[in-house]
């Protein structure tokens, strides 16, 4: 096997132009790595820049009512994480912003996709692209015709005298094309590496050399396999590039529409009416008027056992306030929830077209393993509401228990109280604990190395030598 | 020593060998000789172990080339009609790479000995195959098979394309082959190289032995004659 | 040219692809009309839902004046909380021609709730609630299926036209004939170029029948079909010099595959790339500091110098009743704090549309080695799904919101009391 590699790669070597392309080629590649790099970091320093202001505007605000400094709010701004250089995921459509305020969950808002014309339809020329796409294609290049040219010049059937089994020699040729997309993706992911220190990072990137080593040994293995079984070139191409067009192109656009009209997700409008409707239930912390807030009231009189709310030690416009906060939590854990079980359907019935195609799973773990799937971008979302529940209640307790009494809307705090509450610090969730969500997709990539390994197994020796 | 029993093999219809049967002793250098479609290279895949015939057996060395296939090959040496060999690799590195393949480490002086033993000029062992002309190709086929010692050599239509001077080289190569005890299989339809190779041949027609001769006994003139009677009929 | 269909019929492959192309350019279209219906059936419904708000107003309005209810808390007969009752929205309707384009319609908002406090960047403009992969992966529309697919389906087509003589070494065979090399091949390509063309508009007319295109629209179609005729022409051009100087059809068809993914893939790719460093995502600070820090600035403000600066900047205000009031009143200045804010985000929107401007001037000073791109934006303009689109959708957002506040300040300022009549007025004002 070893000299079948060997053989192999002498050839690549002593091809001038595979050489000089691949010199091409790899330099490209570390300019693109580098520039997903330094497009990253630049991101993620205006990202800093923002945070940092905003939150000074928080420490030095002027002394205020607690609850106007949950009108006030805060905002999240969604961190890049440390591989979106390699795998930009779903960052460019998705938000980057949310206001934290009282009484709403807002949505995140200004994707860098609304902020421009639309450009490329595969995205940004990041590593990922060439790992997805260029790659995969040099592979097929690399693989379509190895066999068909040993068996026209008949050095198929030598081999095959002197001792090597068919399907040995088509391993071996799968090894050497596959070794060599292992070449360009451990260039991708040294360079990838020099950028990144944290432990979690390396893990994904294992993770990732894995996913897409699995992916390429499939599709070199595939592209070896027919070329075995075909007698001409431009067959043997003609059906790998067909398949390449439909894994890459058809089969996940097709697909993602399909899941959506599968599990449809609710309209904007239909989904906002139904939880303004189910909040209207609840107690309004602005309405004195409100008839939840007088059985509220009679609950705390009666706690405290005083006859009037001036009497409470505490500021009941607090207490009504944190009331309808909790209830208005409960109605987006409902309906935000269902969202986020259909979103969670529709990628599970998504990763289920790995079973065909097994790009779609390569490109699940690659958007995954890099932390900007959807999976990681609801993990976001979650952390952000998680932080604004902590935020609101600590304005909330503070108005209630802080001092004041009820109906003293002037009372106010001052920053050295603003500066105690936590800012928002998000770290993208652990992949260890999150890879439960892309099981199918491994599943469906061993799946594909066990076929394409028992394709060339029980390949039919005699009747594709000759 | 190569035995041919009663073959038959059908591609759909088309009966490519009818029941053919051959014995080859050793030693021996047996041509033949057929148009297109004769059957010649079917018979001579038969006998590699690519091709199972649906009836008979085909033995080398007494193995059954169709179920013994691992172990047949390890004794047969086989030259296509176009040796290629791999371009980028010189002629002294692709036997090198065969006899890898074959299971064998052999020393950069014994393989530049068989390079010389096959008639390859010393001076062109280290040139890349894509320089050499099909002659010098041939003789890095046969110097594959030599070096693996193979007992049987099944050559499909080794002359053709040669020119004389090759050709007459590659005659002179496979006698002193047989010489030293290996049997040869020869299929052609030059009936000229055939008759100056071989020491037997047989004439096929429609995957059937229509005639065998001894070259001792037959001239070329002959032999030509015998050929187009049959193919007529 | 028409023997060449004799070569087609008898290729399989060529005809199974191209079976496989109309069915996409189908599928890629009934997408966008599915889209198309969806977003006229949404603002349908809201529509419906305004209806009954503005019902239910004018019934308060009769049971006010005729003393059968007490008038809420939030009064409708002030102008403030009429106008914030008129159920005003700004919708941006689907163009017919969104059937041949999605665009860039699936980023952006297509309806609007607008009150005097509103902003276009508000959450509630916010794209319709999908799954993030399935955006980052994309729709298949037929802008898609045409400018990224139709390359591939003319490599299948076209791969072997003079390559397969080549390859079987009967080239000159047929050269000797009396024909010209470039001619043959000329007369084989125009085959499918004609074929192609055919087929893509009868996919098309059959949708522009459907949706009944008046003539403005068909206009616009015509429009398209011109860029599509200019498209495949430029493919067919480097398909062309491809083949008159190919070494056979494997050597044209990797070279033709490696042009599509320049074209199609890299160049776009870098240009989205360079774009992303040299602007990098926008967060918007400014108008998040306007809606937080600025806006809270405002409010802390005192009635008087409010009073002054709202003054300043509406220059009708002067000649208001409250205007000549020797007290500032300051639930009259609470009502009109809008304006001041909504003249400070109007600041902000300016300066966050020239920087993305700027972007775009960025991106389109590449067309010329950018042709996909610039040809998508082209039909993406055509069916009033792209950026500017939805720009001009912003504007007229923005000219609603002016248009409430200036009816709050001048009635609210002038001590209009609210009826059913003027109610009706606003209502009508806003539409």
């Amino acid at each position: 096997m070893i000299d079948i590699i060997i053989n192999e790669w002498t050839k690549f070597l002593r091809n001038s132009v595979f050489v000089y392309l691949n010199v091409f080629f790899i330099f490209s590649l570390i300019f693109v790595v580098y520039l997903g790099i330094l497009q990253n970091n630049s991101q993620e320093t205006n990202r800093k820049i923002v945070e940092d202001e905003v939150r000074e505007q928080w420490d030095n605000l002027e002394p205020m009512n607690p609850h106007s400094a949950a009108h006030y709010g805060s905002y999240a701004f969604k961190p890049m994480n440390l591989l979106n250089g390699l795998d930009g995921g779903v960052n460019d459509i998705t938000g980057n912003v949310i206001k934290l305020e009282g009484h709403v969950q807002n949505e995140i808002l200004f994707s860098e996709a609304s902020q421009s014309l639309s450009i490329s339809k595969f995205g940004k020329l990041k590593s990922s692209i060439l790992l997805q796409i260029i790659i995969p294609l040099i592979i097929i290049f690399l693989g379509y015709s190895s066999i068909i040219n040993d068996k026209k010049t008949g050095v198929l059937k030598l081999l095959v005298v002197e001792g090597l089994m068919l399907r040995k020699i088509i391993f071996g040729k799968s090894l050497s094309i596959w070794l060599y997309g292992l070449l360009l993706l451990f260039l991708t992911i040294i360079i990838q590496i020099f950028s990144t220190s944290s432990f979690e990072s390396l893990n994904r990137l294992i993770l990732i050399i894995i996913s897409y080593s699995l992916y390429y040994y499939i599709l070199a293995g595939l592209a070896l396999y027919f070329s075995s079984i075909f007698k001409n070139n431009t067959t043997s191409l003609s059906i790998v590039m067909c398949l390449w067009i439909v894994w890459t192109i058809f089969i996940p656009k097709l697909w993602g529409n399909t899941v959506e009209k599968v599990y449809p997700l609710p309209s904007r409008q239909v989904f906002k009416d139904n939880m303004k409707e189910e909040r209207s239930k609840g107690i309004d912390g602005h309405n004195p008027y409100d008839k939840r807030r007088d059985i509220l009231k009679e609950k705390f009189l009666n706690q405290y056992n005083v006859d009037s709310l001036s009497q409470l030690p505490l500021n009941f416009d607090g207490i009504v306030m944190q009331a309808d906060e909790e209830y208005g939590n409960q109605i987006w854990d409902k309906y935000f929830g269902k969202n986020y079980h259909i979103l969670e359907k529709q990628k599970k019935l998504f990763q289920i077209s790995g079973i065909v195609n097994p790009f779609s799973s390569l490109q699940s773990l690659s958007m995954g393993f890099a932390g900007t799937d959807m999976m990681h971008h609801l993990d976001f979302l979650k952390s952000a509401e998680d932080y604004r529940r902590y935020f609101i209640k600590e304005l909330n307790d503070q108005h209630a228990y802080g001092g004041s009494k009820t109906g003293d809307w002037k009372w106010t705090v001052d920053s050295l109280y603003f500066r105690s509450v936590k800012k928002y610090d998000y770290k993208s969730a652990k992949i260890f604990d999150k890879i439960n969500y892309y099981s199918i997709d491994i599943i469906c990539l061993l799946l594909w190395f066990v076929a394409v390994n028992s394709l060339i197994f029980f390949i039919n020796r005699k009747k594709n030598i000759l | 020593m190569i035995k041919l029993n009663e073959i038959t093999k059908s591609f759909d219809d088309f009966k490519a060998v009818n029941n053919l049967s051959l014995k080859i002793k050793k030693g021996e250098i047996y041509g033949l000789l057929g148009p297109n479609g004769a059957g010649k290279s079917t018979t001579i895949n038969i006998l590699l172990g690519f091709l199972r015939p649906e009836s008979g057996s085909a033995k080398i060395n007494d193995i059954c080339t169709s179920t013994q296939f691992d172990k047949t090959r390890k004794i047969t040496g086989y030259i296509s009609e176009n040796v290629s060999l791999y371009p980028y690799l010189t002629g002294l590195e692709n036997l090198d790479y065969f006899c890898k393949i074959n299971g064998q480490k052999t020393k950069k002086l014994n393989l530049e000995s068989i390079l010389i033993k096959s008639g390859l000029q010393e001076s062109a062992h280290n040139i890349k195959i894509e320089n050499y002309s099909k002659g010098m190709r041939q003789k890095v086929g046969i110097a594959i098979a030599l070096a693996k010692n193979a007992s049987v050599y099944l050559l499909d239509e080794p002359a053709s394309g040669l020119d004389p001077l090759a050709s007459n080289d590659l005659s002179s190569l496979l006698k002193k082959i047989s010489k030293e005890g290996s049997t040869i299989l020869m299929a052609s339809h030059d009936i000229f190289r055939i008759r100056e190779t071989c020491d037997r041949i047989g004439i096929l027609k429609n995957g059937q032995l229509v005639n065998e001769m001894k070259t001792s006994e037959v001239s070329t003139k002959e032999i030509e004659k015998i050929y187009i009677d049959y193919m007529q009929k | 040219m028409l023997s060449e269909f004799d070569h087609f019929k008898r290729s399989p492959f060529k005809i199974f692809s191209l079976l496989l192309y109309t069915i996409a350019i189908i599928y890629g279209c009934q997408n966008g009309y599915t889209l198309y219906k969806k977003h006229n059936l949404e603002i349908s419904n809201i529509k419906t839902k305004i209806s009954d708000s503005q019902s239910k107003m004018m019934k308060t309005f009769d049971d006010i004046e005729s003393g059968s209810i007490e008038k809420p808390r939030r009064d409708p007969t002030t102008p403030y909380w009429a106008v914030r009752n008129t159920s005003t929205y700004s919708f941006k309707y689907p163009s017919k021609l969104m059937v041949f384009s999605i665009g860039q319609a699936e980023q952006y908002g297509y309806y609007k709730y607008i009150t005097n406090w509103s902003t276009v960047f508000d959450e509630d403009l916010a794209h319709e609630i999908a799954n993030p992969e399935r955006l980052a992966i994309g729709t298949i529309d037929y802008n898609f299926i045409f400018l990224y697919l139709t390359p591939i389906l003319l490599i299948i087509l076209l791969f072997n036209i003079g390559g397969l003589e080549k390859d079987l070494k009967f080239e000159n065979l047929i050269l000797l004939n009396n024909i010209s090399k470039n001619w043959w091949i000329f007369s084989r390509f125009s085959f499918y170029y004609v074929l192609n063309s055919i087929l893509i508009i009868c996919c098309l007319l059959f949708y522009v029948f459907r949706l009944e295109f008046d003539e403005a629209n068909f206009n616009y179609f015509l429009n398209l079909f011109f860029i599509i005729c200019i498209y495949l022409l430029c493919w067919f051009a480097i398909f062309y010099t491809i083949n008159i100087f190919g070494n056979g059809s494997l050597d044209q068809s990797i070279k033709m595959v490696s042009i599509w993914l320049i074209f199609c893939i890299v160049i776009p790719g870098s240009i989205h790339q360079a774009s992303s460093i040299k602007y990098p995502t926008n967060y918007m600070l400014d108008y998040l500091n306007v809606s937080r820090e600025k806006s809270n600035e405002i409010f802390s403000l005192s009635s008087d110098s409010l009073n002054k600066k709202l003054m300043n900047s509406y220059k009708f205000l002067k000649s208001s009743t409250h205007a000549k009031d020797s007290i500032v009143s300051k639930s009259i200045i609470n009502r009109s704090v809008s304006a001041i804010i909504n003249d400070l985000n109007k600041n902000v929107n300016y300066q966050i549309e020239s920087k993305n401007e700027k972007k775009n001037k960025f991106i389109n000073s590449f067309n010329i080695f950018n042709p996909v791109t610039f040809c998508q934006n082209k039909i993406n303009k055509i069916a009033e799904t792209d950026y500017y689109s939805y720009k001009k959708y912003r504007f007229q957002i923005q000219s609603k919101i002016d248009d409430q506040i200036n009816m709050i300040l001048l009635d609210t300022w002038n001590k209009i009391k609210i009826n059913k009549i003027k109610y009706l007025q606003y209502i009508d004002e806003l539409k």
